[in-house]
């Protein structure tokens, strides 16, 4: 069974190093050890959303029953994302669990993610927090999640006002990564973000 | 070529003329005809109701001769569309013209159609009736369909349904373990297709049926017994 996901992961490897459409949408696959089980994906966020710019890895393990059962794919890069964890890098996706099919590849798998990307679903979140912001305050939504863009993935976008009130959280004695959660969970006010890490 | 406009012109703007003064409305009249027709008798002052009823009076007899024109194929004078005389008359897209059909058939693939239609699995109370045999045969007739029809249709295709497009060719291969063909036909291993129409090898088909009781390219719930041996 080992032999088949490795051999289908070679394969499927040359396939993605060759796609002239994996080229345009900016995806890649690079191998992270000879025994074909772990890889390492990255995907450019795509254009006219939050994401655009930024480039996000993704950690892609695969099972010893792959291609009979879906590889494990979790963002590495913190993404801002209803359907993303913005802690563990999580993936909500039905195509990586009940709606797995053998005939998907690691191509397929990708421009999902990318899909995902452009086309949030806020009715079946991975973090409840994000999709509460993205159904009730879109753009802070938006602002928020470029923000992280520019800060985590490379992201075009400087949000100027964002930094400058995570700066000043900082000044309090936070860590920047926890002011930035905390500012980011409580929609960028202040005073319920400094109450919340000092509870 | 002044008829069909002037019938059109009747039909759409009727309602609004009855509201316009006379001068106004002939303003109108000019305007739309410099527009459509594209050579407009300028100052050529049409009154309200005579064009209307001109037009209603001639268009129809118009439109016999068309239909005439249609059914009779040797009347090449009027068929000509390179014409500029009556190719107004004949590009009315409102009637029933059978002068389109040639297009419409060169278009439509009708072989791929009916390939189709055969080779969707009946169901329900129908099924157990067929023998393999017949089954087996039907498939493999769809199969001879599609592939000949490939080099129409190869960009359509999806690389992942279980065959693989290059230019003019479609290369047969396993979606699940990738081998192709030949490696396939090396390695003797069977290939399978589904009562659905997806072609994998055989331990792969039968691996991804056991555990996933479906079709691995479109999620048609299978069972082994939806699998059968297919010959190229």
């Amino acid at each position: 069974m080992a032999n088949i996901a490795a051999a289908r992961i070679q394969r499927e490897f040359k396939e993605v190093v060759k796609s002239e459409e994996v080229e345009r949408c900016k995806i890649k696959v690079a191998l992270k050890n000879d025994m074909y089980n772990e890889l390492e994906g990255t995907i450019a966020g795509p254009p006219d959303t939050p994401y655009a710019g930024g480039t996000f890895k993704l950690e892609i393990k695969i099972p010893e029953t792959y291609p009979f059962n879906p590889p494990k794919v979790k963002f590495t890069t913190r993404i801002w994302h209803p359907n993303i964890s913005s802690v563990t890098g999580a993936i909500c996706l039905d195509i990586l669990k009940d709606q797995w099919a053998a005939a998907m590849t690691l191509r397929t798998v990708l421009l999902s993610l990318q899909a995902l990307l452009a086309a949030a679903e806020p009715d079946d979140p991975q973090d409840a927090v994000v999709a509460k912001q993205y159904k009730d305050c879109p753009e802070i939504f938006i602002k928020t999640a470029r923000h992280w863009t520019n800060i985590y993935a490379g992201g075009p976008h400087r949000e100027l006002d964002l930094e400058n009130k995570i700066t000043q959280v900082m000044g309090m004695g936070f860590d920047e990564g926890k002011a930035r959660v905390a500012l980011s969970s409580h929609n960028w006010d202040m005073e319920r973000a400094t109450e919340n890490l000092l509870s | 070529m002044n008829t069909l406009f002037t019938f059109n012109f009747e039909s759409k703007t009727s309602g609004k003329i009855r509201n316009m003064s006379l001068p106004r409305m002939q303003r109108h009249v000019q305007r739309r005809d410099r527009r459509l027709t594209s050579r407009s008798s300028s100052g050529r002052r049409i009154p309200l109701v005579v064009p209307t009823q001109r037009t209603r009076r001639r268009s129809n007899p118009l439109r016999e001769r068309n239909h005439e024109v249609v059914d009779v194929e040797a009347h090449s004078e009027c068929i000509d569309l390179t014409s500029e005389h009556g190719n107004d008359d004949f590009i009315d897209l409102t009637s029933p013209t059978q002068t389109r059909a040639p297009i419409a058939v060169n278009d439509s693939p009708v072989i791929i159609v009916t390939g189709r239609d055969i080779v969707t699995p009946p169901r329900g109370r129908m099924r157990p009736l067929r023998s393999p045999d017949i089954e087996n045969e039907i498939e493999r007739l769809d199969l001879d369909i599609e592939i000949s029809e490939i080099p129409s249709t190869s960009g359509l295709g999806s690389p992942n349904q279980g065959t693989v497009n290059s230019p003019g060719i479609r290369r047969i291969t396993c979606p699940i373990c990738m081998d192709d063909y030949k490696e396939l036909q090396q390695n003797k291993v069977q290939l399978m297709s589904t009562v659905c129409g997806h072609i994998f090898c055989k331990p792969c088909i039968q691996i991804s049926v056991r555990t996933h009781r479906q079709c691995p390219t479109c999620r048609r719930r299978l069972t082994e017994k939806q699998i059968h041996p297919i010959f190229l």
